[in-house]
């Protein structure tokens, strides 16, 4: 038979080498999808640590100019008598002044008329024409002379609303107009109240003071490293349906045989900070599911027939028989699934206390079978197997529930830990094996993530 | 006409002219390889396409520029013994005394000398696939008992077994051809 094949050669087919030619552009073009999705995750990395280490200390505010109000005493029209001014209460009131953004000069001609100037350009009449403003009190409320208990009262009641405050004129003789309408929209909140008092005029304008906060502005985002590191095992059962393609003490011996151990999982993770409480996040990881393999037996060897049945996933026939004791199995090593997953989750943070939070994650993971090592039991015979990547699917679906606390370091750092537990979804066995195998597991995973952007 | 180190040299570097030159120098006697150890020929061509993938991805271990037909029949062989392996189906051997395993050998090979290799491969296309694996690497290829019985996770009487078993198939598949004929 030897010479009969020794210069045996059949045409290859023409489109084979446009077949290899594919292949190699496959394998090709999924080559520089790893290197690329390498780089940009160290690119990712690189510019979260930069942003986070560089990221400024304070505050941005509220845009608000700094208070620049010149003293109204000095920016007294020159209509002005400017020893009538300096008999009110204008001294006094320069303190209040401050914090007072666009009015930059008062003044006063009569007790009747008004020509205050509200910025540089405007005069208060024309905002008034603007706003609609007028001098006509408020219908139903009357001209009021206010005793001194009331305008102290007036006064500690604006000082609370951090009010500024400009005041001319003496306080024998007081007249308080108030105006009842809207101010421009760049005085939005503002409310301006003029008291004519005596023959001078008290000149009124409350802005409310931009509230300073401490307060960062947070990102929504944030970048996670986390690690969990899980107690596992695999669980078997066989499918109903194919249960005659499984040898009869299959699970027995895989149950004898079969050790957990750990499933070390590290991932990185872009968080969406969504509302206060919920958070999406979506992320790579790779996890490496560990199974120690002890078999030391001797079964017995099935007997199939295959004429009018299909063969299952892996080739096998049903077994209708047994035909004494076959090899001596004996195997003592670690079996692994290297798997790449992308994380996508949601997270809800229950506050506690001001930097603890309850939270409780749930994710679904797609993850890539990258590599397997070691051996395990072929189910049909027992004998022992190479656990060969393509014994296996390339990806399976894999579902984790979390709950745990963290505490937050500071405004942009957080820090926590969850007790976890998660299984596949899928099986790892081909689809039609006749024995579905899933991983599941239960530990803990913490974590650590900044904000950044 | 690119030498073998050319050719080796040009595929280091990924050049798609030099893989097809291997290709075309090899592909023939590898697809006959390919066509004895799988069961059809869409079968075959996939384990052409896969072992040329991975010559082209190894070739870099490859030392000595003399040798490369045995490295590649030996990629090939690999792979195939692989499939074999996961696609094992078919019906199983029971261990068979060593008196029934004494099969004429001489007797098949005489029988066999009208036929062309392909009348052949279609007869081993008849039997069981781990008796022609065995066949195959035993008869054709020269491989001895211990390797095969190591190659395929079995022990070497089972392999004589799968041997004796696989000779008296093929006796009988070419008395049944003479008888028509």
């Amino acid at each position: 038979m030897k010479g009969k094949f020794e210069n045996f050669s059949p045409e290859v087919p023409a489109f084979m080498w446009d077949s290899v030619e594919v292949e190699l552009e496959t394998r090709r073009s999924k080559r520089i999808g790893v290197v690329w999705l390498s780089v940009a995750t160290v690119v990712l990395i690189a510019v979260s640590g930069v942003l986070f280490f560089n990221s400024p200390d304070t505050v941005k505010m509220n845009s608000q100019k700094s208070p620049s109000v010149t003293n109204p005493i000095k920016n007294t029209d020159s209509h002005q008598n400017a020893s009538d001014i300096n008999r009110g209460s204008a001294t006094e009131n320069n303190s209040n002044v401050k914090g007072t953004s666009d009015l930059t000069s008062v003044s006063t001609l009569d007790n009747k008329s008004v020509v205050s100037t509200i910025s540089k350009s405007k005069s208060i009449a024309a905002l008034n024409s603007e706003s609609g403003l007028s001098n006509a009190p408020i219908a139903g409320e009357e001209n009021v002379i206010p005793d001194k208990t009331s305008l102290e009262k007036e006064k500690t009641t604006n000082t609370l609303k951090n009010e500024n405050r400009l005041t001319f004129g003496s306080t024998n003789q007081v007249q308080t107009i108030a105006y009842n309408s809207n101010l421009p929209e760049f005085l939005a909140g503002a409310e301006l109240k003029e008291m004519i008092v005596g023959e001078f005029l008290q000149l009124t304008l409350s802005i409310p003071q931009p509230q300073k906060s401490n307060k960062r502005k947070l990102s929504r985002w944030a970048f996670e490293v986390g690690y969990d590191m899980n107690q596992t095992a695999m669980s078997y059962s066989v499918n109903p349906q194919l249960g005659q393609y499984v040898h009869k003490n299959y699970l027995k011996r895989m149950q004898e045989g079969e050790v957990a151990l750990v499933a070390p999982q590290l991932h990185t993770s872009l968080r969406y900070q969504l509302t206060d409480r919920w958070v999406l996040t979506a992320g790579i990881g790779f996890t490496q599911n560990r199974t120690s393999q002890q078999f030391d037996f001797q079964d017995s060897v099935p007997v199939s027939v295959s004429q009018g049945f299909e063969a299952d996933a892996y080739g096998n026939y049903p077994i209708f028989g047994y035909a004494g004791l076959g090899r001596n199995v004996k195997y003592d090593g670690i079996q692994l699934f290297n798997m790449v997953s992308i994380p996508l989750g949601v997270v809800y943070e229950y506050p506690l206390s001001r930097k603890l939070k309850f939270t409780t994650e749930a994710n679904m993971r797609y993850n890539f079978v990258s590599g397997t090592q070691g051996a395990t039991l072929n189910y049909y015979d027992l004998s022992l197997q190479n656990s060969q990547k393509d014994l296996y699917r390339n990806s399976v679906i894999s579902a984790k529930f979390g709950v745990g606390i963290q505490k937050d370091l500071d405004k942009k750092r957080s820090l926590g830990v969850r007790f976890n537990t998660q299984g596949s979804l899928t099986p790892l066995n081909l689809e039609n094996a006749a024995v579905s195998n899933k991983g599941w597991s239960v530990g803990l995973s913490g974590y650590y993530f900044w904000r950044i952007f | 006409m690119l030498t073998n180190e050319q050719i080796i040299a040009g595929c280091l570097k990924n050049e798609r002219k030099s893989q097809k030159a291997l290709f075309e120098m090899f592909s023939s006697k590898m697809y006959g390889f390919c066509l004895r150890y799988t069961r059809n020929t869409a079968e075959a061509q996939d384990v052409l396409q896969e072992g040329f993938i991975k010559v082209f991805e190894k070739i870099n271990t490859l030392k000595d520029a003399r040798t490369l037909e045995g490295w590649m029949t030996r990629i090939f062989i690999n792979l195939a013994l692989s499939r074999y392996r996961k696609e094992r189906s078919g019906p199983e051997w029971v261990e068979v005394s060593d008196a029934e395993s004494i099969v004429d050998e001489e007797n098949t090979e005489t029988n066999m000398d009208d036929l062309t290799p392909e009348s052949v491969l279609e007869m081993m296309k008849q039997i069981p696939e781990n008796y022609r694996t065995v066949l195959n690497l035993y008869a054709i290829d020269g491989l001895s008992h211990k390797e095969i019985s190591s190659l395929l996770n079995t022990t070497e009487s089972n392999s004589k077994s799968m041997l004796s078993r696989a000779r008296k198939m093929m006796r009988d598949l070419l008395d049944q051809k003479s008888k028509n004929q």
